[in-house]
């Protein structure tokens, strides 16, 4: 059915892509679509073919483009929309300005986004311009016949006022929610957590056995190796994206729900 | 005053002859449409500079297809690289219609003394659109521009780029008989552009001649499946986007090394 694949690929920007497969298949022929079009319009001659800030138009210029598979270096956030909000925008910086490129199309831009999101080394996000950061983010290796797994990460807010974490996204999953592991009558459970405060000048871990994000409806296996993207939603800081990891985890293991 | 009697076959010949020039007037017509915005400019006209393989090129090899031709330079801070990014978005279009394989991109360096055939064609290899760059001697530049009414000047800046070059920004449009027929504004948004130029395009059908490969071409683009397939850069020479092909394998880490090795 490959009309129904090309359609499908050029409107995975506008998030209607699930009817059309699995959630890795997609994301990974985003990022495949997202580096073509990084190159076919010219990103590279100033950012490089790898994203590095080496093109040879910015050697000839002087200039310093950035190094994009640094996640520090998205000044206006590393969410797939901020990201292609600078795209089509551009940057007005002392120095050199990054020009606007309005005529990349939308989904367009955040297949680029996607694939510059795929370069950085995952797990963590380093925080733009001294926000809040996010660590050693993973992700658990889906059990064989079930169709949820958890994430996990630590956030970390200090120097920087009280925040929430009030959602989350993964490609891999159709729903993330947050949860709790509760001990309750001797045995442990479940609950969801709608908000996750975050005193200032803190740090929260996502830890198994305790506060995790639960992925459901994961659509295909997820097998140690794998990257993800996590897109987390945070009252004050607003959208941060990273790649995260799956792995197999050692240690202790409890059932996720029945689905 | 006599009439010459007509004889049994001029009547014939007549209506013959007053039907092929109908004909002619009709097909004339659908060729040469009176389209204000696409009527024939008094500018323009066919030039020989040198090309990225540093052969002689003739802007006239390029009859029979529809050619998008602007002046600029490699070092460029902006308006050259938006310019052939709104060029990448314009093929894309046109090869949703199948229609790209139609034009052509000439892009003549007004900066001749930086640059050389070579650094044109490796800076045209990160568009995916097909394009030529030419270069010359800078008086045959200035003549050249002169007639397509295009200006430029060199301005000493106090940056490591040493000088920028100030260049007017039009996009010139010419059919395939070689005349200017548009001239679109930086402004103008990559939709106008696939506007006027499909209508040139489907236009020029009528010429009954088929696209021609042109000399020195450093770019395919082409549309497979209905999907706009880029290939940026040269066959012949790797390109860097060619040592990046297998980053991408399971999406795991970049691969820092190999494109430390391709550049």
């Amino acid at each position: 059915m490959r009309w129904l694949r090309g359609w499908c690929i050029a409107v995975l920007g506008l998030g209607l892509a699930a009817a059309c497969g699995r959630s890795g298949d997609r994301l990974a022929a985003e990022v495949a679509r997202g580096k073509e079009l990084y190159l076919g319009f010219g990103c590279a001659a100033c950012h490089g073919p790898g994203g590095h800030g080496d093109g040879p138009a910015a050697l000839a210029l002087g200039a310093k483009p950035r190094d994009l598979t640094d996640l520090a270096s998205f000044r206006q956030g590393t969410s797939p929309d901020a990201i292609a909000r600078t795209i089509a925008e551009g940057l007005a910086a002392p120095g050199l300005a990054m020009p606007a490129a309005p005529y990349i199309a939308q989904p367009d831009r955040l297949a680029i986004a996607h694939w510059l999101l795929s370069l950085a080394p995952a797990g963590a996000a380093p925080g733009v311009g001294g926000e809040l950061r996010v660590a050693d983010a993973w992700v658990r290796e889906s059990i064989a016949g079930r169709d949820a797994s958890a994430a996990y990460l630590t956030i970390d807010n200090r120097g920087l006022p009280a925040d929430a974490l009030v959602g989350a996204r993964c490609d891999c999953a159709a729903t993330v929610e947050i949860h709790r592991m509760v001990a309750e009558a001797g045995r442990m459970t479940m609950e969801k957590v709608p908000r996750l405060e975050l005193p200032a000048d803190g740090q929260v871990a996502l830890e198994p056995g305790g506060l995790h994000l639960m992925l459901f409806g994961l659509g295909a296996e997820l097998r140690a190796g794998q990257r993800v993207e996590l897109h987390l939603d945070f009252e004050r800081a607003g959208s941060v994206a990273l790649a995260a990891e799956v792995r197999a985890p050692a240690g202790k293991r409890h059932a996720p729900p029945a689905p | 005053m006599r009439h010459p009697r007509p004889d049994r076959r001029r009547p014939r010949a007549g209506w013959a002859l007053g039907l092929l020039g109908l004909l002619g007037l009709v097909a004339a017509g659908a060729c040469r449409k009176a389209d204000p915005e696409l009527r024939p400019l008094a500018i323009g006209g066919d030039f020989v500079l040198t090309g990225s393989d540093g052969q002689p090129f003739d802007l006239s090899s390029l009859r029979g297809r529809v050619v998008l031709l602007f002046f600029g330079y490699t070092s460029c801070p902006d308006v050259c690289p938006t310019t052939l990014g709104r060029l990448a978005r314009v093929y894309q279009d046109l090869a949703r219609e199948g229609l790209d394989s139609g034009i052509v991109t000439v892009f003549v360096s007004v900066d001749p003394e930086r640059d050389t055939p070579e650094a044109i064609a490796e800076y045209l290899g990160y568009f995916a659109v097909e394009a030529i760059g030419v270069t010359g001697d800078p008086d045959a530049v200035a003549a050249v521009a002169k007639r397509y009414g295009a200006s430029y000047e060199r301005v000493e800046v106090d940056s490591a780029a040493g000088y920028v070059v100030e260049h007017s920004t039009f996009l010139y449009l010419i059919d395939a008989v070689g005349q200017v027929r548009h001239l679109f504004r930086y402004a103008d948004p990559p939709e106008r552009i696939v506007e006027l130029t499909s209508k040139l395009i489907v236009e020029d059908g009528c010429h009954l001649r088929g696209p021609r490969k042109p000399i020195g071409s450093r770019v395919k683009v082409g549309a497979r499946d209905g999907q706009w397939q880029i290939r940026a850069g040269s066959p012949e020479r790797p390109r860097p986007n060619d040592a990046t092909d297998g980053l991408l394998a399971g999406l795991g880490a970049p691969a820092a090394t190999a494109v430390g090795a391709a550049i």
